[in-house]
């Protein structure tokens, strides 16, 4: 018998409804779950058992009472510790916040109480949702459930790693250059990163106002799906998996960023091969430089996180991590003028994007240029950078997905999806249709012996940080 | 970057690294965004030299 946690959303609440599963039966197998298994990752911070089972029992006594509020409804997610969630310790990962306690729900775990989803527990954060993987943090960061010798990505670390190694199917994330996005490319899962301002924002922890976005991951395009638009208040249906007629940008020069994997170029190109199957034109397309955007968005997120934590930085930064202490302190040397020049061009950038996305319906890329790296590359306790393709489209605000794309190195790469302004249902549809079509997601990081980690491959070039 | 010139934008911001470790960390990340900073700056100007006038 299929143990419940291993089921889909779909079929747990069929489960749910049918009378062959409570609620309740369905917490308790993800607690017991947790305890099995994540002594191994370290993706949760605060679990409180018998809250989760009461919040559970109340679910299942609103079904029997005919009060079904929908497809989440006795469903267990996952919460990014810089969510507030009513009386548990939203300590963001940090000692600066040690003994915090949160007074109120943020806006996005109200909407998900009345979803009558359950609340799991806190996933931990990059440390205050800068940087990472700091070692210095309120607790230790979780290992990637792939291999635990490298990191998972973050900021929403806890969140994949807690879906990638079968803790829970869904999570809630956030992303401000790629923190949800690159974690679940990282580990193998699926990451939406909404529309710039679709989702509130209100209780949750900021860094970069004009970046930050709450975010939807699961294990599965539909369960993604049907946790997006439980937030949205927005009908779920499952997504359609044809792509005829639909126009797809490939933007294959950024694969070929000097510090890119080998293996990223070949495993897109064949992502591409597999959508047009599916039944897209795919176009070749031409974006501006990676490094140009990446520029314009890493000065306005510095800019714009050394205005939210300057008085930490002034004030008690001794206590914060040295990984986001050294990050935002260094946004210190940027000038008005370099502030105003950035937003200048992210305006124009945002134009060039917009002006594409009336030529094709989405554009796909790589999510990150490797496979996640070791944590002996962060031993130094120094930030540094980790190429990806995410800051882009943080910076402009369209939304993007993370689905999963293959392997390197025994480790999951993710295919980045981008599309217009609001157009969410479109890219779950196409990563649904890339999912249907291979076999990645299918694959299990725990089905998988954790072995030694190989010799380390030669080291990109990195430039100095990794910003989310 | 300067040490002084990275010391005073700090200082004029309250902020005053005691270690020497976060001194020299904040300085390699302030000369990336140095650069970002002018990057931007010699793609706009190239943005303005196109414009028709």
């Amino acid at each position: 018998m299929t143990n419940p946690a291993d089921l889909t959303l779909p079929e747990m609440a069929a489960r749910l409804r049918d009378g062959r599963l409570t609620a309740e039966t369905l917490a308790q197998a993800h607690l017991d779950r947790i305890d099995a298994r994540d002594s191994r990752v370290g993706a949760f911070v605060h679990v409180d058992k018998q809250a989760v089972l009461a919040t559970a029992r109340r679910a299942d006594a609103e079904l029997a009472q005919g009060l079904d509020r929908g497809p989440l409804h006795g469903i267990c997610v996952a919460i990014k510790d810089i969510f507030d969630v009513a009386g548990w310790p939203v300590r963001y990962g940090s000692h600066l916040y040690r003994d915090r306690i949160a007074a109120t729900d943020s806006a996005i775990v109200a909407r998900l109480r009345e979803t009558g989803a359950v609340p799991l527990g806190l996933v931990a954060t990059y440390e205050m949702a800068i940087v990472g993987p700091g070692n210095d943090g309120l607790y230790p960061q979780p290992r990637n459930p792939w291999n635990p010798a490298h990191v998972t990505g973050g900021s929403s670390s806890g969140s994949a790693a807690a879906i990638a190694a079968g803790m829970v199917r869904v999570a809630l994330g956030s992303d401000t250059g790629g923190s949800v996005r690159s974690p679940s490319a990282y580990c193998g899962t699926v990451g939406l990163k909404p529309t710039h301002d679709r989702l509130p924002l209100d209780g949750i922890l900021p860094l970069a106002p004009s970046f930050d976005v709450p975010g939807a991951m699961g294990r599965t395009v539909a369960e993604t799906a049907l946790l997006y638009c439980a937030l949205c208040g927005t009908p779920a249906e499952a997504p359609r998996l044809s792509l005829d007629g639909q126009r797809i940008g490939y933007a294959r020069a950024w694969s070929l960023s000097p510090d890119a994997h080998p293996q990223i170029v070949h495993t897109t190109d064949a992502a591409a091969s597999t959508l047009s199957l599916c039944g897209a034109e795919i176009r070749r397309v031409t974006l501006p430089p990676l490094p140009l955007m990446t520029a314009a968005a890493a000065v306005l997120i510095h800019a714009e996180g050394f205005q939210t934590h300057r008085a930490h930085l002034a004030g008690d930064g001794g206590r914060m991590g040295r990984m986001p202490y050294q990050s935002m302190a260094a946004g210190a040397v940027l000038t008005e003028s370099d502030i105003a020049e950035a937003r200048r061009a992210a305006g124009l950038l945002r134009a060039c994007l917009d002006a594409l996305l009336q030529e094709v319906d989405a554009l796909i890329l790589p999510t990150t240029l490797t496979p996640a790296p070791a944590f002996a590359e962060f031993a130094s306790g120094q930030a540094r950078w980790t190429p990806m393709c995410t800051l882009p489209f943080s910076m402009t605000g369209h939304p993007a997905l993370s689905v999963p794309m293959g392997f390197s190195d025994g480790l999951p790469l993710g295919l980045q999806i981008v599309g217009r302004f609001d157009t969410e249902p479109l890219l779950l549809q196409i990563a649904a249709a890339f999912e249907n079509a291979t076999d990645h997601g299918a694959l299990d990081a725990t089905c998988f012996t954790w072995r030694p980690s190989p010799a380390p491959r030669q080291a990109p070039f990195f430039m100095t940080e990794e910003t989310n | 970057m300067e040490r002084q010139t990275l010391i005073a934008a700090l200082a004029k911001a309250g902020i005053r690294p005691t270690r020497d470790a976060d001194f020299e960390a904040i300085a390699r990340t302030a000369e990336v965004l140095r650069d970002s900073a002018d990057q931007i700056r010699r793609w706009l100007a190239e943005v303005d030299h196109d414009q028709p006038r």
